[in-house]
């Protein structure tokens, strides 16, 4: 009765990413390419049933759907030495394959098509799974599949597996770069208000962060995709460490994730990830970046988790945490009480790395709504010259030229923004309730600004 | 004659100076020529000596000079020599007629003068002090030295009548009358002669009764009959003499006794020992006793009489010959007193503490007779630890074993007899001894083992003693010690051994650390998911059949499953007692069958101290898994996807409030728990275990491991808080508990109430889907009497109730929480056995309630 | 001296010699002999005894050039 975990790779960046990090964990867990167990892999301890259920040929094979609208990344995995690993038939690639062009709206209308096949696929795969923990989506949310499609996923999943934990991996577009995909603004933007309403728990990978460690950390001048999406299949890897190495503590995602997201909306984490000595713990680099503003300096952690794997002696966890204490390195949120926790995880004995000790750190920070922000005023530029708008007109939800699901992503953003900003605040509890007329009067309006859906 | 005597004496005169000339080691090379001056030089040197003195010193009664040599030899303690030269000298007197020597007086003062000088000799080797300075004799009188003391030898000779000397001639008659005289006076005193006392007093000294000496019950002792008349001085003597048969009586009467008890058991091998050796002794005393009894059949001359007459025993005499064995005696009695109710080791210590004597004498004698009575106690302690046997059916030995269970065999299988430990062998090596023992018999018994065999033999081997009789005895601690620590190293690394490795104890250890301390926790977890709705029914209704097969899945679902088969097989479901309104929760847990021989770590006490940290774990797990699950139920996903379009403004807003402060007090709780739990782990599980890790790494024997073990036990229980002393901060850690699991039912209400709020209002408006339900929520908004248009207020008044009632529920909790914790943090630190500055450290990590409460 | 005689003065010499041996004078039977028979014609045993320990003294301490202590 593992908590088992189904991960949807969508779009091209989410299959890129997703196959690095089933590599990875073939790796940890001594699988070999084809699913084979190595001989080697004898020592046990790992729960290799969170992620891969054995076939009665005792093949171990991913609980992983491939999905994509193009054929490109898909056929490269079938045509890699890996083809052997997954379930083909968890692999779905659009009949006419033609992609979604990079528009959010065509992919989530081709999602909307293909609904049917997909959900097939994934109750298969629930069906399979004693006690189904939840789903893991990796996608970006720049481009159209694995935005588009990878929403309508999401809001589905919400509605047929509202018990089950959807968390998600996604990929945010370079900022300092102009992107190749202009509508990204769009697409990020409508990606984001599903990830707001629809998902538990979003993993930030920031690919400006991302190229900022492959070129300060790793002295890569001009990093390939394949080398960030390595570092964020360590990331991935690294975060599930827990699950599939059990210890005393965070076994199951449910309460990995509990502690990391005390209020529901908050549920972006940032992630840093340093092969760290413990003394070092402090100098962690932040994957998902923020804006270095002035206003960094008020931001606040409402969690951090850091994940150490390997041999720790706790009462050097112990000192690295009073020196951070001592020295106030970190500031937390005021409105309640907040410290770091460590989670110790077995390392896993098949992978040698120079460093006797990683961590993972995943943390709730407020200065995430930086990002945020950037997204909404990029949209904003693009929306003003209503530039682009015809591409998306063509599909249903915006057909008639209703654009108000852009307007109601907009708000549903912005409001997300002032939540973080209100938790830097002391008084978060009261935010929000400064309405004191309305709620004695009892009469107030069905359209209020907090939800503008009402304003039909 | 005299003439031909002269010049026999000068050629015997020149004889001896050449004799002993020649004795001179340096003029070997040189053979001595009797022409020689210096040969001359010597001559008249010796010559010089002789005639310068004429006069001997002493009378020459030959018996009181044999007498006194004896004496000497006897209080040098050559009391062999002495009666050795007793006999010889008793021959020597008896060789009388042609051929004998007459002036025997002459030639045992000589020997006796020869003997001494050359004792003293060597202090004064080298020493310039001249014997004869004053003789001066000059060279022009040395040519007629010869004459002279020939003369003056020669006029002596009348002067020595058959060897008494009269030393005036003209005055010889009148010491002649005068010591008849005293002979009679002497007579006339006493009605009984010496000679018969004496030998009264030899009867008394074997525990005989005589004529005249008998032992008199009154005063205690043997004395001379008040009716016999003798000098008081006489009197006295006899009863000093007669000491000695006192306490012969008593050594006697000692030896017998136990000789009839022997069969018995309270006389014990150390007793018998203890009796061969006074045995012995006694021989010795007897030999002695026939000797004097020998002699005391000669008669006593008077003074007067010819001292020829030779060997005679007096009373004075005879206090000179039992000197020495009255001082053994008198030992012996001391100890046949205090060991009267002793035996075996207490026996030899008692016996020791009389060895420490400053005496060389009695100190070999003590030895002698301590190496006799311990020799069957070191053979027990070699069998008991080289054979764990306790060869001791007279209960002599200082360890005493008693029948216990297996389990028990090492707590109180075996324990050391403080009153037969002997002073000689310490505290530390009784341990030691005791141990070892232990030891083998734990690897026999307990563990089925025969290894140990070799390890005894090998230990034999390496402390030079044959694992037969011999090498130990009294006096020899260090062999002993070196055996005891050879055998102990090696039969304690066997025994760590067998128990590391054949019945894993670490392994063991690991396994209840695992699954009775839930370090296992993908195992805790699904078997929380699996019996928590059991266990939330009362527990007289459980089954724990049912349980033990949940307990079956639960191993099989998590990463348990991979256990050695024969740790999963002990562990255990188990219902304590439960009274009624009890639920599972309150019975259940977990029990580890440990076994023989681990069953002498994991004792019962020790199991019911794991019970209890388990259930302190377990509840605090059940929390932590309560508040959890108050997550999954308001998770992102669940909340934030559904707008509750349909509510009034205020009422929203009302929601959303009671929804924060929800969020917000489940966020401090969980903070608590989190928290408590790494405080578990790290500072307590984890801690306590690398301590024990390092203690079993250099543990040396099983009580070092039993005593890391206990210290392992000991500081997860008070760091817990399960000790005696946290029971406040333990109680009020429960109240909150609790108060947690109550907001858990509370929270779920409320979730459970907008999750109906949201079935009714969805009912209205089915799909989120605003592309595909807008035009369908147009129309029905339009429908006249649905049931939105129509409940609309009901469902307004309604929520805003509930809502209202739910968020009063909550601030009450809130606040008794709040009161709660900072009751609970005030306590931290006044914890003074137990650091928990972590605790306090990570529980308010921010600060957050040190800003509350600025004053705590 | 008849047989008979000298069987006792050699048995007087023996357990002479032994009380000798065991008051550990050092005198060799040959010595003592001279000795016994000087006692017996009298002369002082105390003289013969420090006739003894004088000359053993010289034996010992002396060199051949040590003249005894009558020199002029």
């Amino acid at each position: 009765m593992p908590r088992e975990i189904i991960t949807l790779q969508v779009g091209q960046c989410g299959n890129q990413i997703g196959m690095e990090f089933w590599k990875q964990l073939c790796l940890e867990h001594g699988i070999s390419k084809d699913g084979i167990l190595e001989d080697f892999a004898t020592q046990g301890g790992d729960r290799k049933d969170v992620f891969f259920y054995q076939a009665d040929d005792q093949h171990y094979i991913p609980r992983a759907l491939l999905i994509d609208l193009e054929p490109r990344v898909i056929n490269g995995i079938q045509n890699s030495e890996y083809r052997n690993l997954y379930n083909h038939e968890n692999i779905f690639v659009s009949d006419h394959g033609g992609g979604a062009g990079n528009n959010w709206a065509s992919g989530y209308h081709q999602g909307k098509g293909v609904e049917e096949d997909i959900m097939d696929m994934i109750d298969r795969e629930a069906d399979g799974s004693d006690s189904l923990e939840g789903f893991v989506l990796c996608h970006s949310i720049a481009g159209g599949t694995g935005s588009g499609m990878g929403s309508y996923l999401l809001e589905t999943l919400n509605d047929r597996y509202s018990k089950k934990l959807v968390q998600t991996y996604s990929v945010f577009p370079n900022q300092m770069e102009t992107s190749d995909v202009v509508v990204q603004p769009y697409n990020s933007l409508l990606t984001l208000k599903r990830l707001t309403l629809n998902a538990d728990c979003v993993v930030v990978l920031d690919n400006t962060a991302l190229n900022r460690i492959a070129v300060e950390r790793l002295h890569l001048s001009n990093p390939t995709f394949a080398q960030t999406n390595s570092l964020v299949s360590t990331v991935m890897s690294a975060s599930t460490t827990t699950l599939r190495y059990p210890g005393y503590m965070n076994n199951d995602l449910v309460g990995l994730l509990a502690s990391l997201i005390p209020t529901p909306r908050c549920h972006f984490l940032m992630t840093g990830y340093t092969p760290l000595t413990v003394e070092r713990q402090t100098k962690n680099i932040m994957v998902s970046s923020y804006a270095r503003t002035k206003e960094a300096s008020q931001a606040k952690y409402i969690s951090i988790l850091n994940i150490i794997q390997g041999e720790v002696d706790p009462t050097q966890v112990h000192e690295s945490l009073q020196r951070i204490r001592e020295r106030k390195l970190v500031n937390f949120i005021e409105w309640g009480p907040a410290s770091i926790q460590v989670a110790l995880s077995r390392k896993s004995p098949y992978v040698q790395t120079s460093h006797r000790v990683s961590g993972l750190m995943l943390a709730s920070h407020t200065s995430i709504r930086h990002l945020f922000s950037k997204c909404l005023s990029q949209y904003e530029k693009l929306r003003k010259k209503q530039a682009f708008l015809d591409n998306y007109r063509k599909f249903p939800m915006f057909a008639d030229n209703d654009l108000s699901e852009f307007d109601e992503s907009r708000d549903v953003i912005e409001s997300l923004v002032d939540e973080y900003k209100a938790c830097e605040s002391p008084d978060y509890i009261k935010w929000g309730m400064e309405d004191p007329g309305h709620v004695l009067t009892g009469e107030g309006n069905a359209s209020g600004t907090v939800d503008p859906k009402l304003a039909v | 004659m005299e003439d031909e005597d002269q010049q026999k004496i000068a050629d015997l005169i020149k004889e001896l100076v050449l004799r002993l000339l020649s004795q001179n080691p340096t003029s070997d090379s040189q053979p001595l020529n009797p022409k020689s001056p210096s040969f001359h030089k010597h001559l008249r040197y010796a010559l010089r000596i002789l005639s310068a003195r004429l006069c001997p010193s002493i009378a020459p009664d030959s018996a009181a000079i044999a007498e006194s040599i004896k004496r000497r030899l006897v209080t040098k303690g050559k009391s062999s020599q002495a009666l050795t030269f007793s006999e010889l000298y008793t021959k020597f007197a008896s060789k009388t007629g042609p051929g004998s020597v007459n002036n025997k007086w002459a030639v045992l003062h000589l020997l006796d003068i020869v003997s001494e000088d050359r004792k003293n000799a060597g202090a004064q080797l080298g020493s310039p002090l001249l014997l004869l300075p004053n003789l001066s004799l000059n060279d022009a009188e040395s040519g007629d030295g010869d004459s002279r003391v020939l003369r003056r030898g020669g006029s002596k000779e009348k002067g020595w009548n058959n060897g008494v000397l009269v030393v005036a001639s003209d005055s010889g008659n009148f010491r002649d009358i005068a010591f008849r005289e005293f002979a009679n006076f002497v007579k006339e005193e006493n009605e009984v002669s010496e000679e018969i006392l004496v030998r009264e007093v030899l009867y008394a000294c074997q525990g005989i009764d005589g004529k005249y000496v008998k032992f008199d019950a009154g005063s205690d002792g043997y004395v001379l009959s008040d009716s016999i008349k003798v000098p008081r001085a006489t009197r006295t003597m006899v009863r000093k003499l007669c000491e000695l048969g006192w306490l012969f009586r008593k050594v006697k009467g000692y030896i017998w006794d136990s000789m009839d008890r022997f069969p018995a058991e309270d006389v014990g091998t150390v007793g018998q020992a203890f009796c061969a050796a006074l045995q012995d002794e006694l021989s010795d005393y007897y030999k002695l006793l026939a000797v004097l009894e020998a002699q005391s059949m000669n008669r006593i001359p008077l003074i007067s009489e010819s001292v020829n007459s030779g060997n005679y025993l007096s009373l004075r005499r005879l206090s000179v010959w039992i000197a020495e064995p009255m001082v053994k005696m008198r030992l012996m009695a001391v100890l046949v007193d205090k060991c009267k109710v002793l035996k075996g080791g207490a026996m030899a210590g008692a016996i020791h503490l009389h060895a420490q004597h400053g005496d060389p004498m009695v100190q070999e004698f003590m030895r002698r007779l301590l190496r006799r009575v311990c020799s069957p106690l070191f053979e027990m302690v070699r069998s008991w630890v080289l054979e764990g046997e306790l060869e001791d059916i007279f209960a002599e030995f200082f360890v005493v074993g008693q029948p216990v269970k297996a389990e028990s065999l090492w707590r109180e299988g075996y324990m050391l007899h403080p009153g037969m430990l002997p002073s000689f062998i310490s505290q530390s090596l009784a341990q030691r001894i005791l141990r070892t023992g232990k030891s083998i018999n734990f690897l026999r018994v307990c563990c089925d083992d025969r290894g140990w065999a070799d390890a005894a033999t090998e230990a034999a081997a390496a402390a030079g003693t044959s694992t037969s009789r011999g090498g130990l005895g009294y006096g020899k601690t260090d062999a002993l010690e070196s055996l005891v620590d050879e055998a102990a190293k090696r039969i304690d690394e066997h025994l760590l051994d067998v128990m590391y490795n054949r019945y894993k104890f670490k392994e063991h250890c690991l396994a209840i650390k695992r699954y009775l301390l839930l370090g296992q926790g993908d195992f805790v977890q699904y078997l929380m998911d699996i019996v928590g709705p059991q266990l939330s029914e009362p527990a007289n209704t459980i089954s724990s059949f049912q349980l033990a097969g949940l307990l079956e899945t639960a191993i099989r679902a998590s990463n348990a499953q991979y256990d050695d088969p024969d740790i999963l097989d002990r562990l255990r479901v188990k219902m304590m007692p439960h009274g009624t309104g009890d639920r599972g929760w309150d019975v259940f847990s977990l029990e580890y069958d440990a076994r023989v021989p681990l069953d002498t770590v994991f004792t019962e006490s020790v199991m019911a101290k794991y019970l209890r940290i388990f259930n302190f774990l377990w509840k605090l797990r059940r929390v932590e898994h309560a508040l959890i699950g108050a997550w999954k139920t308001m998770k992102p996903n669940c909340i934030t996807s559904n707008s509750f379009t349909k509510l009034q403004q205020a009422v929203k807003l009302q929601l959303v409030s009671t929804l924060r402060r929800c969020q917000v007090l489940w966020d401090e709780m969980n903070h608590f728990v989190t928290n408590l739990q790494y405080y578990i782990m790290f500072e307590v599980l984890e801690f306590s275990w690398s301590n024990l890790s390092n203690e079993m790494e250099v543990a040396k024997d099983l009580d070092d491991l039993l005593a890391a073990h206990e210290r392992y036990l000991n500081s997860i229980v008070e760091k817990s808080l399960l000790g005696e002393r946290s029971q406040t901060l333990y109680k009020s850690l429960f109240v909150l508990f609790d108060l947690i699991l109550r907001f858990r039912s509370h929270a779920d209400r409320l979730y459970e109430g907008i999750h109906e709020l949201q079935a009714r209002s969805e009912s209205s408006l089915p799909s989120q889907d605003k592309s595909k339900s807008r035009k369908q929520m147009k129309d029905r908004s339009s429908e006249p009497g649905s049931w939105f248009s129509e409940g609309r207020k009901a469902l307004t008044q309604r929520t805003n109730e509930f809502l209202r009632n739910m968020g009063q529920d909550l601030d009450s909790i809130s606040k008794e929480y709040s009161s709660l914790l900072e009751n609970f943090i005030s306590q931290l630190p006044e914890q003074q056995h137990v650091d928990l500055k972590f605790l306090l450290f990570r529980l308010d990590f921010t600060e957050f309630y040190s800003r509350q409460h600025p004053s705590s | 001296m008849d047989s008979k005689a000298a069987k006792t003065a050699r048995e007087s010499l023996d357990l002479a010699f032994h009380m000798s041996n065991i008051l550990e004078t050092g005198l060799d039977r040959h010595t003592l002999s001279v000795l016994i028979a000087l006692c017996d014609l009298g002369l002082n045993p105390e003289a013969l005894a420090a006739v003894v320990k004088e000359l053993r003294r010289e034996t010992l301490s002396m060199s051949p050039t040590v003249p005894p202590p009558s020199s002029s």
